[in-house]
């Protein structure tokens, strides 16, 4: 009871620190220098790209959208303004700042193949000293298609290489953020969440690389507009589809072919692109060779309009992703199962002219579909559906001082469907709805040259799980950064984060064909989760960074399975709790046509369920990955990627019992059904640990023009020193299972 | 760059030299356990439970009673102060025309009590005591009158999908328990002589997949009603003829319906094994319960209620079998 009085306490600090900084925000004697950049080919925006004025020896860099603002630039004078983009041709423009004015400028970069110079990297170190962006990764197209990535390009395999990432064998592509279960982590196109987000049984991500335009990976810490999960956020923005010309682009590899159609429409753009599985083959190395009949196939779509006459500034996009699975075995004696993504959203975008203010709006709907389909009477069909409606919209101001407000709301009504048939046909039904709606509201303290900070509050008035009693409707964050100088910053955050959509996961499995989701049931105590993270960066040259982060998250009524439930009136998921710290290092080293990109992690997790304390089966104590990629000249990429992860753990087996076996209890009589079934005894949970896993992948890329077409062909290589990583020992057929053996495998894109 | 490349391929022979699998041994070590396997049914004339022992993965000993069995222990069943002892005997059980032998200690002539307290002990050859106690579920007779005797009940049933049948109120549920409900027809062939009676549980529920039907029975309910679908009672009925015999053939001579209510013990049991297929997990590990202090296995009880019904004459007639009404 202690902790309400606190919680009260903390938005009045919020609203005096806003007052406090609005008052100090109104600067004379300067302007403000905004705008776009993109590419000159296509027009498609360029995230994260660097913009560097030299007069004044500051920078900035895009957003994911490629948008850029820069405030305070001493008025009266003409500055130049480098522009540069890792592939592409830097640019150098000279503009006249006004006082108290914005102005715009719109860059298009042509691509090349010339490296970062030393002044546009300048940029990111003046941004490095203001900016507070606790635990983000920040990818984009170009860093995708040159990251090692085996058979299939995709963005969620590629997140095992990033620290804190575990993952428990290439057999799954399912991830786990710092200890966190994998239903914690959210997965969102375009801010529209994607809730089965693998194709194949968890083999591979349902994105396709080739619409992805940036990618931003959170392990905590995440700001007030975002909620819904306690562990991460991977945010994936879709390309826009090139603006200037039609193209069309296919590419084959030995698990899928895909076709991207792109172009012009009037003011505006598209794009359609579309992934069809072609064969099993490949799939079955990730099986240990047993057959994985899988089919998949996703489609996805954008449509932009810009037309200042209708609004001016503005721009409107609408957006669509579905995607099919089905596992259909020939044999009656393997359950079928199909699963579904069906994703559609509408977004609008638009800046004031006069006055440096953004607003948002966007409405989305995601469902998703599970079904089993049963093939012989021991089986139930079972069918799991969720279905969220989204209507969101967050404004955005920048201040003189440099400083950011923005705030915003969000309703999402969902619903989710998952009778459990199993227990009481008639009573144990999960299937629930809610509607939460949320303000959220942010501060971001950029105006001091060596301080950085962001205050973030987000208000839940209504919860999607309902109203329950413990459950506080705030959730404050706060993230805080200071640069010493020397290129040393210390930087920390804190958070409380509540969520509401679970998904129903057995610890003793090993792997899910897909997760069924539910609302948290009423009678569940919010799932809250407390985050608390310090670290430093060191970036004393642009060629060299190293990050140091270390965290410690503690989830309160973590769900649990109720296993020994057999009643109606026994809850179906029991609390628990869960715990999770360690420490990370990430380096980054630039030199000559190398890139090296390095981390370690020292990482404990810990679960905690009817008393008993366990470590859950993703849980390694020390992982370490480097790639190392070159620029060759002449088109051609190489590049190597090492994992390494000291052994997960596994639960011996001790012996056999013979156990009766009761098909039917109406079956029980006359004398008693004596079969009997041979049955495990089991050692103490995970008290063991397999072996280190350890793999060195190899890419090549080769990147030409033939004629009219752009051909990109890569080879790929996996697991070069065909490590016999284990899997999971298979206690039925007493064999290990392992991970990919030693494979090349290539794909070769062509655009016209 | 000659060093650089030589300390690349001294690198790669290392990672070679590691890429070998180290051993990780899977099997740990742990003492026997003995496994008291004992389900008490209300109305049986004889109670057996059966006494193995657990087995080591590397030994040869295979999986089966015969096997495992652990003979000449001691085992009794106490109820209100009263003790009843089971004898070890090895029945013989044809089983698919071979005969299995299968050693197994019965008790006779005991009488199961509704919402009664029972406790089982075992001291096994070696000295030892293993023991467990369960709780028997309350009686359910009185709930058999108010079922409908004609199946399907009512008037109108014809034009219906389904129908339930009804074993209680809804609002007077007994907190916490739940009713496995049986539907069954007992039936002869024209080929064998009348007296011997087969028996054929009737499902609820029937789904076509891929060409061909599958058949639900009841699950367990928590409610004291169950829904049958018209349709799963025919093709259920039609079931019983053997390939190349029509229906003509089998004369339908009893309809039973009956509500199993299993123990707390029985219940955890039965659904722990069940956990398995209904999961969207692939598991490693299959569930299960235990309630024996010492050992393994399961110490449970199965009230049971039942009523005579009778199949509606047309439904038995229109599908062509016999009837005897």
């Amino acid at each position: 009871m202690n902790y309400l009085p606190k919680v009260k306490r903390f938005p009045i600090t919020i609203i005096c620190l806003v007052c406090f900084s609005l008052i100090q925000n109104f600067a004379q004697g300067s302007g403000t220098l905004r705008g776009t950049v993109s590419d000159a080919t296509s027009g498609e925006s360029l995230p994260y790209a660097n913009i560097f004025l030299e007069e004044s020896g500051s920078g900035t860099s895009t957003d994911a959208n490629g948008h850029f603002l820069m405030s305070r630039i001493p008025a009266g004078k003409s500055y130049s303004v480098v522009i540069s983009y890792m592939g592409y041709e830097s640019k150098q423009i000279e503009v006249v700042i006004e006082s108290e004015k914005i102005t715009h400028i719109d860059i298009e970069l042509e691509e090349s193949t010339v490296e970062l110079g030393e002044i546009e990297k300048t940029g990111v170190l003046v941004r490095h000293k203001q900016e507070s962006v606790m635990s983000m990764t920040k990818i984009t197209a170009q860093h995708l298609d040159r990251m090692p990535h085996g058979a299939e390009k995709d963005v969620i395999r590629s997140l095992r290489y990033l620290s804190g990432v575990q993952s428990i064998g290439d057999n799954s592509a399912k991830y786990y953020v710092r200890g966190s279960s994998s239903d914690q982590t959210q997965v969102m196109i375009n801010n529209a969440t994607i809730y089965y987000p693998f194709h194949a049984m968890n083999l591979v991500g349902v994105i396709d690389n080739n619409i992805i335009r940036s990618v931003e990976f959170q392990k905590g810490g995440f700001n007030a507009q975002h909620g819904d999960r306690l562990g991460g956020l991977l945010k994936i923005q879709t390309r826009d589809g090139d603006a200037n010309n039609y193209s069309l682009t296919g590419e084959a590899g030995l698990l899928s072919a895909k076709l991207l159609v792109e172009g012009p429409i009037p003011n505006g753009s598209f794009y359609i692109s579309g992934r069809k599985s072609i064969s099993n083959n490949l799939l079955s190395k990730y099986m240990n060779g047993n057959d994985v009949p899988a089919e998949y196939q996703d489609i996805s779509f954008k449509l932009n309009y810009v037309d200042d006459n209708f609004m001016q500034n503005a721009r409107f996009s609408v957006y669509g992703f579905f995607s099919n699975d089905m596992i259909e075995y020939e044999s009656q004696k393997s359950n079928s199962y199909k699963w579904s993504n069906n994703i559609f959203g509408v977004k609008y975008f638009q800046y004031a002219e006069s006055i440096p203010f953004y607003s948002e709006l966007e409405f989305s709907v995601s469902n998703a579909k599970g079904e089993l389909i049963a093939m012989n009477e021991n089986y139930k069909n079972r069918f799991n559906e969720i279905t969220d409606i989204t209507f969101q919209t967050n404004l955005k101001y920048i201040f003189e001082s440099a400083d950011e407000i923005s705030a915003g709301f969000r309703i999402k009504e969902v619903n989710t469907n998952l009778p459990v048939e199993a227990v009481e046909s008639n009573v144990s039904d999960l299937s629930s709805k809610g509607m939460g709606m949320c303000l959220f509201a942010n501060y971001k303290l950029l105006r001091f040259e060596n301080i950085g900070a962001n205050l973030g509050l987000r208000a839940n008035l209504t919860r999607i799980a309902g109203a329950n009693s413990k459950y506080h409707p705030f959730e404050p964050r706060f993230d805080f950064s200071y640069y010493l100088g020397g290129g040393v910053k210390l930087k920390t955050a804190w958070g409380i984060y509540y969520q509401d959509l679970i998904t129903l996961i057995d610890d003793n499995a090993v792997s899910s064909v897909f997760d069924p989701w539910i609302i948290l049931p009423s009678y569940f105590e919010p799932l809250k989760a407390n985050h608390y993270i310090v670290g430093g960066e060191y970036k004393p040259i642009p060629e060299f960074s190293l990050n140091i982060e270390g965290y410690y998250k503690k989830v309160n009524n973590q769900p649990f399975l109720n296993e020994n439930r057999t009643r109606a009136i026994e809850y179906q998921i029991i609390p628990g709790s869960s715990e999770a710290y360690g420490v990370e290092f990430e380096t980054n080293i630039n030199w000559g046509i190398w890139n090296l990109k390095s981390n370690y992690s020292l990482a404990w997790v810990y679960k905690e369920k009817d008393g008993e304390r366990f470590v859950p089966n993703y849980d390694s104590r020390h992982s370490i990955n480097a790639v190392l990629a070159a620029e060759l000249g002449d088109g051609w990429n190489a590049s190597i990627a090492w994992s390494f992860s000291s052994g997960i753990p596994y639960t011996k087996l001790i012996g056999y019992y013979d156990m009766l076996s009761i098909s039917s209890i109406a079956e029980i009589e006359d004398g008693l059904d004596d079969n009997f079934d041979k049955n495990l005894i089991l050692g103490d949970k995970n008290a063991h640990r397999l072996t280190a896993y350890h793999r060195l992948d190899a890419s090549i890329t080769k990147k030409m023009r033939l004629f009219m077409f752009d051909i990109n062909w890569d080879v790929n290589v996996t697991n070069l020193y065909d490590r016999k990583n284990l899997f999971y020992f298979d206690y039925e057929t007493l064999t290990p299972q392992y991970s990919l053996p030693f494979m090349i495998t290539s794909n070769i894109r062509i655009k016209i | 760059m000659n060093s650089v490349y030589r300390y690349i391929i001294i690198g790669l022979l290392i990672l070679v030299f590691i890429s070998c699998e180290e051993d990780v041994n899977f099997f740990g070590e742990g003492d026997s356990n003995y496994v008291l396997s004992c389900i008490i049914v209300d109305g049986d004339s004889n109670h057996f439970a059966y006494l193995t022992k657990s087995y080591e993965i590397e030994a040869e000993t295979q999986s089966g009673n015969s096997y495992n069995a652990v003979k000449n222990a001691f085992i009794e069943l106490n109820e209100d102060g009263k003790t009843f002892y089971f004898r070890d005997t090895l029945l013989l059980k044809n089983n698919q025309g071979e005969i299995d032998s299968i050693w197994c200690y019965v008790l006779t002539g005991y009488e199961l009590k509704p919402d009664n307290n029972l406790q089982i002990q075992c001291r096994l050859p070696n000295g030892e005591t293993i023991f467990a106690e369960t709780h028997t579920s309350p009686d359910d007779n009185h709930r058999m009158s108010r079922i409908k005797t004609q199946i399907p009940p009512g008037y109108s049933w014809e034009d219906t999908d389904g129908f339930v049948i009804e074993f209680g109120e809804r609002d007077q549920v007994r907190s916490g328990y739940f009713y496995y409900p049986s539907l069954t027809v007992d039936y002869t062939k024209a080929t064998e002589n009348d007296e011997i009676i087969h028996r054929k549980e009737i499902p609820s529920r029937v789904v076509e997949i891929n060409g061909s039907e599958l058949f639900y029975y009841p699950y367990s309910v928590y409610y004291p009603d169950v829904y049958y679908e018209l349709e799963a009672l025919k093709l259920g009925l039609l079931d019983i003829c053997e390939e190349g015999f029509e229906p003509y053939n089998y004369k339908i001579v009893n309809t039973n319906f009956a509500v199993y209510s299993p123990d707390k013990n029985l219940a955890k049991y039965h659904e722990a094994g069940k956990a398995l297929e209904n999961s969207f997990n692939i598991l490693i590990v299959k569930p299960s319960y235990s309630n024996i202090d010492g050992g393994r296995g399961i110490f449970a009880t199965s009230m049971k209620a039942s009523r005579k019904c009778s199949l509606r004459r047309d439904i038995v007639e229109n599908l062509g079998f016999r009837s005897i009404y």
